[in-house]
């Protein structure tokens, strides 16, 4: 029997305690309670984890368990409790404190999830609480005895507050960051709260046998309320080992992705930085590389040492930005910077991301390169060497500094290149560029226009340019050795003083460029300075442009004819057409002094197709058995409607083909050209005559004849005129006259102005003569005369 | 495109270099020791006369090397009137032992171009550049021309 009285000391509740419980069963009741605190802990865990449906069904097995936990702790240390006399339990109380418990937990957890404050988190625990004192309550109730139950008010007013503030603080204590106080602190308050209900309650407990008073029918006995208990307990262990796999694989899956984070942004080209408050917590190899630094040594770093050149603001702020990264060895690399702020598990980090930007930075140099400077040579290009002249003739206006233009150009480059190959002739180029750069004295640079041209732009007056003129001159002048080839070259360079020959970059390159043609007419290797009279010339001949594209609509141009005769019998066997230009002011002007601008303005390919109709046309009033030869320009061969132009001409003439004979000058043929060959292969099938003119006089004769086969050679007049008084000049005419027979070719020779020359001609063989000897060139209405004269001849004889 | 083969090339130049005698001579000192120091690099060995303000060399190396040395030569404006004298192909090397030897015109030629000492010796008293010349000529021209005999005389 057991009495408590009024006014009972601690030291009497420990003896209740021991005396009147079974040891073992209060211990079994605390190791479940641990047991149910971690697994309804851990479960919670996993929900927090998981998402969607499980996160919801794992929410309500962690809160049953909770529940579970409490009523099983509390039953099993009723079970212990041996009061003296027989007992039971009331099922419906016992399953209805149960679900009580239960509810209470939930709406707890409902109130405390999401909530930072710790006052309401306190308010969740006291719901919490509450529920677990009704438990108790109700647990207490559904014990039944055969006997009285009383209760002492104090233990019970007491022990409910003390146990509701504990659990309260267990659910504060429970959202806390400290992992210790969080992990220990909040099991051990809920056991205290617990504890501190339980041992109330009982100590409250006043019991009274009476025999009269019986069990109700419906009481369970406390054996088969232990079962239940047993069954609860042990669903209780389960959950527990459950949860505990559960937290084993989770760690273990952390640890996992975290290295394969680690892995993956190892692999990252990108140098990757994350950082907590500024710090560095973690790099990956990229970024050790990229700083030098290595990995261990960039974590706890602050992330601005590293961006020296972004301040606090930009770094806190920026999305991307271009700055510098201070390397371990103190270099300073270009990087672009990008920033983000990630959930790297629960936390709010910054992940820092550094591009290399030195390989961008290079390209970027290089197209600024190719749009500034020549490829070939590395100097300034046309473009830009042109906006340099336009800044200088700028400044020129303020700090009135002379400054000097010279405009380089190689002289026969092209030979150059046809000779020696294109290699050889970048290659000069390259070079010329290099030996340029060695004339420039300070505050001069050079430029590459395009093709074999030079500029210079020097400071200093006309003396100063002079001497780098000469120095270029002398320097361009000097061999090039190339592949084993002594590549000779000189240059030809106009140069045109600011201000005195331009105020602007337009007037100082066209005077520059007069002076330079000057030169070069000249014959080149020179250097001349501009005079205004070259403008003088220029204009003329720019008039002298305007009017030859005109003459021909105007009909100032004409053919003239000389004659070709036997030498040995002075029949007449043709005639050369001439064309002559009949200037209204300047009178009869020979093909030397037009045709060469007719080529380079493009208008000889009009003037060639006149002066071939023409003189197509003029020959059908020959006697049959005259032919007519037309001279053809270097680009009339080039032109690829050349062999059908001619064609179509003899058509609608009807003059016969074998009547027609087309001369073309060595330099014409120098090219090498497809398309020339190509032409002369096509009329020479259609039976039109080719000759070669001006024999001896070009570079190599001798190779041309072997790849076409001329029908006629024409000795140029300079080997003639000395006939037959010099020796050397014989011997050449008779080799090639010889030359000529061997090859099966008609030998003409030109300029005959003596009867020893038409005699000597006609005994070496040669079976052709042209020249004053028998007529200068003279008009259509003449040589028809001329001809005419003997086809009536012929026809009275 | 590698030339194997051994070249070997003449010039003659006068020289702009401004002050007095002896720091002409300095300067050209110095200049036979850079372009020296250089040329062993390069593969390159030679001689170089001074004379009565006129400089004669002959550089025998590779084809790429000679050419290389030479364009530099002719980038370089302290040499004038320059002219290309000779440019053959070599069977050996005449100044093996020498990466630039300044030869003086008084000193003995023939230890220059040993090969040529019967040509060279008796006209060692005429400083003149263009005895120089031709005495440099005929050593080279010596040396090149007989593997040509050798090879086309049988």
């Amino acid at each position: 029997m057991f009495l408590p009285a009024k006014g009972i000391e601690m030291q009497t509740v420990l003896t209740c305690l021991q005396e009147l419980h079974d040891q073992r069963l209060l211990a079994l009741a605390a190791a479940i309670c641990l047991i149910g605190v971690y697994a309804s802990f851990t479960i919670a865990q996993h929900a927090a984890r998981s998402e969607g449906k499980d996160r919801r069904n794992w929410v309500i097995v962690s809160i049953v368990a909770a529940g579970c936990t409490s009523w099983a702790t509390h039953m099993i240390a009723l079970l212990a409790f041996r009061p003296g006399m027989p007992s039971a339990f009331d099922p419906v109380l016992m399953v209805v404190s149960l679900l009580v418990v239960i509810i209470a937990i939930a709406l707890g957890m409902l109130k405390a999830i999401g909530q930072r404050g710790r006052a309401n988190r306190f308010r969740a625990g006291l719901v919490i609480g509450l529920g677990i004192v009704a438990l108790h309550y109700l647990g207490q109730a559904s014990y039944l005895v055969r006997g009285h139950i009383t209760f002492d008010p104090v233990f019970v007013l007491v022990s409910i507050p003390i146990s509701l503030v504990l659990y309260g603080m267990a659910v504060v204590v429970a959202a806390e960051r400290n992992r210790l106080v969080r992990h220990f602190g909040a099991p051990m308050l809920l056991l205290m709260g617990i504890a501190v209900l339980h041992i109330g309650g009982m100590a409250s407990l006043g019991l009274e046998f009476d025999p009269r008073v019986g069990l109700p029918a419906h009481a369970i006995a406390p054996e088969v309320a232990a079962q239940l208990v047993g069954a609860i307990s042990f669903s209780l262990i389960v959950l527990a080992v459950t949860g505990l796999r559960f937290s084993i694989a989770a760690a273990a899956r952390i640890r996992r992705d975290r290295q394969r984070l680690n892995e993956l942004a190892n692999i990252a080209l990108e140098g990757l930085a994350i950082c907590d408050d500024g710090v560095i917590v973690s790099a990956n190899d990229s970024l050790a590389k990229l700083s030098g630094f290595r990995r261990e040594a960039l974590v706890g770093r602050p992330i601005s040492a590293l961006l020296p050149t972004l301040s606090g603001n930009e770094l806190a702020y920026l999305d991307e930005a271009d700055a510098t990264l201070a390397g371990a060895d103190g270099t300073a690399l270009p990087v672009r910077v990008l920033r983000k702020d990630v959930m790297l598990g629960r936390k709010r980090q910054t992940v820092f991301a550094f591009r290399d930007q030195r390989e961008q930075l290079r390209t970027e140099a290089r197209i600024r390169d190719l749009a500034f400077f020549d490829t070939l040579t590395g100097l300034p290009n046309r473009s830009h060497f042109a906006d340099m002249l336009v800044r200088r003739a700028e400044t020129f206006r303020s700090d009135r500094r002379p400054f000097v233009l010279l405009l380089v150009n190689l002289d026969r480059f092209k030979w150059v290149n046809e000779t020696f190959g294109h290699r050889v002739g970048d290659e000069l180029l390259r070079r010329t560029a290099q030996r340029l750069r060695a004339c420039i004295r300070e505050g001069g640079f050079a430029g590459r226009l395009g093709g074999d041209e030079f500029a210079l732009l020097l400071a200093g007056e006309a003396a100063s340019a002079e001497t780098a003129a000469a120095d270029v001159v002398e320097l361009l002048a000097r061999p090039f050795l190339i592949d084993g080839h002594a590549v000779p070259l000189t240059a030809s360079i106009g140069i045109a003083v600011g201000p005195d020959d331009g105020v602007d970059e337009e007037e100082l390159m066209r005077a520059a460029d007069l002076a330079r043609s000057r030169a070069k007419e000249e014959g080149g290797n020179a250097y001349r300075f501009f005079e205004a009279e070259m403008n003088e010339r220029a204009r003329r001949r720019q008039i002298l442009e305007v009017e030859l594209r005109q003459a021909l609509g105007l009909g100032q141009l004409e053919v003239y004819y000389q004659p070709q005769v036997d030498p040995r019998t002075g029949d007449f066997q043709g005639a050369e057409a001439l064309v002559r230009w009949n200037h209204p002011e300047h009178g009869m002007i020979g093909p030397d002094r037009f045709i060469p601008l007719a080529e380079e303005i493009g208008l000889i390919g009009a003037i060639g197709e006149w002066v071939l109709q023409t003189a197509c046309t003029e020959a059908t009033s020959w006697p049959s058995e005259l032919s007519v030869a037309v001279n053809l320009s270097p680009s009339q061969l080039r032109d690829r409607d050349l062999a059908e132009t001619v064609l179509a001409i003899l058509e609608l003439t009807g003059l016969d083909a074998h009547r027609l004979e087309l001369e073309l000058t060595e330099s014409a043929i120098i090219q090498d050209d497809e398309t020339t060959y190509g032409n002369m292969r096509t009329l020479q099938a259609a039976g039109v005559r080719v000759s070669m003119d001006d024999f001896g006089t070009g570079y190599s004769s001798l190779s041309y004849l072997r790849r076409f086969p001329f029908d006629k050679l024409k000795i140029d007049r300079s080997f003639v005129q000395n006939i037959p008084d010099d020796a050397d000049s014989v011997a050449i005419v008779q080799a090639v006259v010889t030359l000529g027979r061997k090859l099966g070719m008609t030998v003409t020779i030109e300029g005959v102005e003596t009867a020893e020359q038409q005699h000597f001609a006609a005994v070496e063989g040669c079976t052709q003569i042209q020249g004053y000897r028998i007529s200068r060139p003279v008009p259509a209405g003449a040589i028809r005369t001329m001809f005419g004269a003997i086809a009536s001849e012929r026809l009275r004889a | 495109m590698s030339d194997a083969r051994l070249y070997r090339l003449l010039y003659r130049s006068e020289a702009a270099i401004p002050g007095s005698g002896q720091t002409v001579e300095a300067a050209v000192d110095g200049i036979v020791r850079a372009s020296g120091e250089a040329n062993a690099a390069a593969g390159i060995t030679g001689s170089l006369v001074f004379t009565a303000g006129t400089f004669i060399q002959t550089l025998e190396g590779p084809l790429e090397a000679v050419e290389a040395t030479f364009e530099r030569i002719c980038r370089d404006l302290r040499h004038r009137q320059l002219q290309l004298l000779a440019m053959t192909t070599a069977d050996r090397r005449v100044f093996a032992e020498w990466a630039m030897v300044r030869s003086h015109p008084g000193m003995d030629l023939g230890r220059i171009c040993p090969a040529a000492d019967a040509v060279c010796e008796p006209q060692l008293q005429q400083t003149r550049a263009a005895e120089a010349i031709r005495i440099m000529r005929i050593a080279l021209l010596s040396r090149a021309g007989q593997p040509k005999a050798r090879a086309t005389g049988s």
